[in-house]
């Protein structure tokens, strides 16, 4: 979150990052009322990009919402996976989501942010030759494709910010031996095995 | 205008939206006070003018007393910038809009950026389209015809009208976006103010228009990083194109049924 300037603004990009795919909108706090340097307060629930697909669904921005959301849905089923032990399906999901980032990073004309973060997640994804090795790394790239959807035209100081993150969990990765032993069968060993 | 003539009497037909010549858009962002803007303004100004061919200060009292400042470029735009607003109206669109988008998001930019706005409380954007009409009566018959009202013959409130006018406004948002549709009629007067003893034998000027205006606007506020100005434009002006003969024909069914 980088760029904040203002408590105003944090609370502002605190809720566009909490935003999701499934709404036009998000909902900021309304408790800051009694806050005198709080504009949000006054200005209510912001809108974020998803409200231009609504008007033009077949412009390049609605094609690159869409895009990044399906990435982002994917990149939360893959989560869950992993989060339920389930190394395989999520290795599979990951390794189905890792084309749409060169997809996205097509999308780069709209803005230097795109491009930057589509850039960071081929590059980082590309080095993940197991999804259970880098399980932070998904993290951060779902964090990433999420505030890229609500905020395609954030600033640059702020992209390389969610940039350098999703790159540093990617630059040191120990192997797929989970997931090769899964594959094996001995889904104990892959079970008892450190992550 | 769509008309057709029995026995030398003006019929009016039913009006589509192909009727309608582009008159005017204004686009409108409105910001929380800005309290750089006044420093900023020249900076703007000679941003602006490398990109007009000619920007000239149209400073007027009232302007001054409003805190705003008002630009005419190339003749075409009218840019006023005040601490809360910026808006700017292509008073002489082309037939294609590309030109206003253009201009509008260079100056929106130039705004945006050299004033470090990061949020707006409502953005809008008002296509005015019109059709000229032969005379005032085709006029107001024709708005009458839209508003679906019929124009009140006897007295009403103690009036009994011999001159009455229509017009018709339809609003609606879904809680992010929303649009104002008006239709109602535009009567302009050209008139002339000579010295004194001067006789200049020049006739005088009524035009007599239907207006079919229709704004767009956002109803949360929006931040910069969220919000692509091209995609804004371009977005309402196609929905424009697919939905206002629907609007119209809609306003004339009604208008049928109540006759």
């Amino acid at each position: 979150m980088g760029d904040v300037t203002s408590i105003n603004e944090y609370f502002l990009k605190s809720n566009v990052v909490g935003a999701t795919p499934g709404n036009a909108s998000y909902s900021t706090s309304t408790g800051l009322g009694g806050s005198s340097d709080s504009f949000i307060a006054n200005l209510g629930p912001s809108l974020n990009a998803a409200v231009l697909r609504k008007i033009d669904p077949d412009a390049t921005l609605g094609k690159f919402l869409d895009l990044t959301r399906q990435a982002i849905e994917k990149m939360d089923e893959c989560i869950a996976f992993l989060d339920q032990g389930k190394n395989l399906d999520a290795d599979d999901k990951f390794m189905a989501t890792k084309p749409m980032f060169a997809e996205i990073f097509m999308h780069r004309d709209l803005s230097d942010p795109v491009g930057l973060i589509a850039l960071s997640c081929i590059q980082a994804s590309s080095k993940v030759l197991a999804v259970t090795d880098a399980p932070s790394a998904l993290t951060e790239i779902r964090h990433a494709l999420n505030r890229l959807w609500a905020a395609p035209f954030m600033s640059f100081m702020e992209a390389s910010n969610l940039s350098d993150k999703i790159l540093s969990f990617a630059s040191s990765l120990p192997g797929y031996n989970e997931v090769a032993l899964e594959l094996i069968g001995d889904s104990d060993v892959a079970k008892s095995s450190p992550t | 205008m769509n008309m057709q003539y029995v026995n030398g009497t003006e019929v009016l037909m039913a009006l589509d939206f192909s009727s309608f010549q582009k008159t005017r858009l204004l686009f409108e962002a409105r910001f929380p006070e800005s309290f750089i803007i006044s420093d900023v303004l020249g900076t703007i100004c000679d941003q602006l003018s490398a990109r007009f061919k000619s920007l000239k200060s149209l400073q007027n009292i009232q302007n001054i007393l409003q805190n705003e400042s008002l630009y005419s470029a190339d003749n075409r735009f009218a840019i006023s910038i005040s601490s809360t607003k910026l808006s700017i109206t292509d008073f002489k669109p082309a037939a294609s809009w590309d030109e206003s988008f253009e201009a509008v998001r260079e100056i929106f930019l130039v705004v945006s950026e050299f004033s470090r706005l990061r949020v707006f409380n409502r953005i809008g954007t008002r296509f005015q389209y019109s059709v000229s009409c032969k005379d005032r009566k085709t006029l107001r018959s024709r708005v009458g015809e839209f508003a679906g009202i019929a124009l009140p013959k006897k007295s009403i409130f103690r009036i009994e009208p011999i001159s009455s006018v229509a017009s018709y406004k339809f609003e609606a948002d879904d809680g992010d976006l929303g649009y104002i549709v008006q239709l109602y009629p535009e009567e302009e007067k050209l008139e002339y103010s000579l010295p004194i003893g001067a006789t200049v034998d020049i006739p005088a000027k009524e035009t007599f228009a239907l207006m079919f205006d229709v704004d767009f606007f956002t109803v949360r506020p929006v931040s910069l990083e969220s919000f692509d100005i091209m995609t804004w434009l371009r977005g309402w002006q196609r929905t424009l194109n697919q939905d206002a003969d629907t609007f119209l024909k809609m306003g004339q069914s009604l208008h049928g049924r109540r006759d």
